[in-house]
């Protein structure tokens, strides 16, 4: 069963980022902002990347014969 | 979860909020203290051209009376300016301030241009006329208005923008952590 308290966890650092990007737009550091934007992907990437891989294990499981 | 376990994290994650917000706090001090030593060297300026003009003192001298009128870090810096002139270490004024400025530069808020503006009148201290002088110093005076006017705008852009990123970052930080 997925753990809930992942996807609570993604969503409250989109929250986050969306607001460094907006804090950091309003002060005129757009190339600020992308960066901060890439570093929250990123973030979130590696909190997904266990899962992502179990999918594909299990995908793989599903073509042995 | 176990009771103790919960309370060692939630005091945790308070400590890297509290920290982050501080530092973003800190740092936007450092814009507010950037102005006024800006405010307080166009002051010193000022004086300095009335000690050179009117008063005709030596330059050391000129730095010693215009130190007393300052306020703290300036203060350190013309002192240190003066005292290196009287020993005759340095062959001119502008290696005598870059060096009084090197050392005080732990206290000095000041960024390279407004440093490179009060070093550009060091360089023709002691060099000129008093009407060459007094050129040189309405153009640093001059320069001088313009960064403090740059400063004053960089501060309120920025101000609360290091606030809020400080408090954003701690939070990201107490997020990813839990």
């Amino acid at each position: 069963m997925l753990d809930v308290s992942l996807l609570f966890k993604i969503g409250a650092t989109g929250i986050l980022i969306i607001i460094i990007d907006k804090v950091l737009k309003s002060g005129g550091k757009e190339d600020i902002a992308v960066v901060a934007n890439l570093a929250g992907i990123i973030l979130i990437l590696m909190m997904v990347i266990n899962l992502i891989s179990k999918l594909f294990t299990s995908v793989k499981t599903l073509f042995q014969f | 979860m176990c009771g103790g376990h919960t309370m060692i994290k939630i005091i945790g994650c308070l400590v890297i909020l509290g920290a982050s917000t501080m530092a973003g706090f800190i740092y936007s001090e450092r814009l507010k203290y950037r102005v006024f030593q800006l405010n307080e060297v166009h002051r010193a300026i000022y004086q300095l051209q009335n000690e050179i003009t009117y008063v005709h003192a030596l330059l050391p001298d000129a730095f010693k009376s215009v130190a007393q009128k300052s306020k703290e870090p300036i203060r350190e810096l013309f002192n240190k300016t003066s005292e290196l002139l009287s020993d005759n270490e340095y062959e001119n004024v502008y290696e005598a301030m870059n060096s009084a400025m090197n050392l005080t530069k732990s206290r000095l808020y000041l960024n390279s241009d407004d440093m490179n503006v009060i070093l550009d009148l060091s360089k023709t201290l002691g060099e000129s006329d008093i009407e060459g002088q007094n050129s040189i110093f309405t153009l640093t005076i001059a320069n001088l208005k313009k960064q403090i006017k740059i400063s004053e705008e960089f501060m309120h852009k920025n101000m609360k923008m290091y606030r809020y990123l400080g408090f954003s970052f701690g939070a990201t930080l107490v997020i990813v952590l839990i």
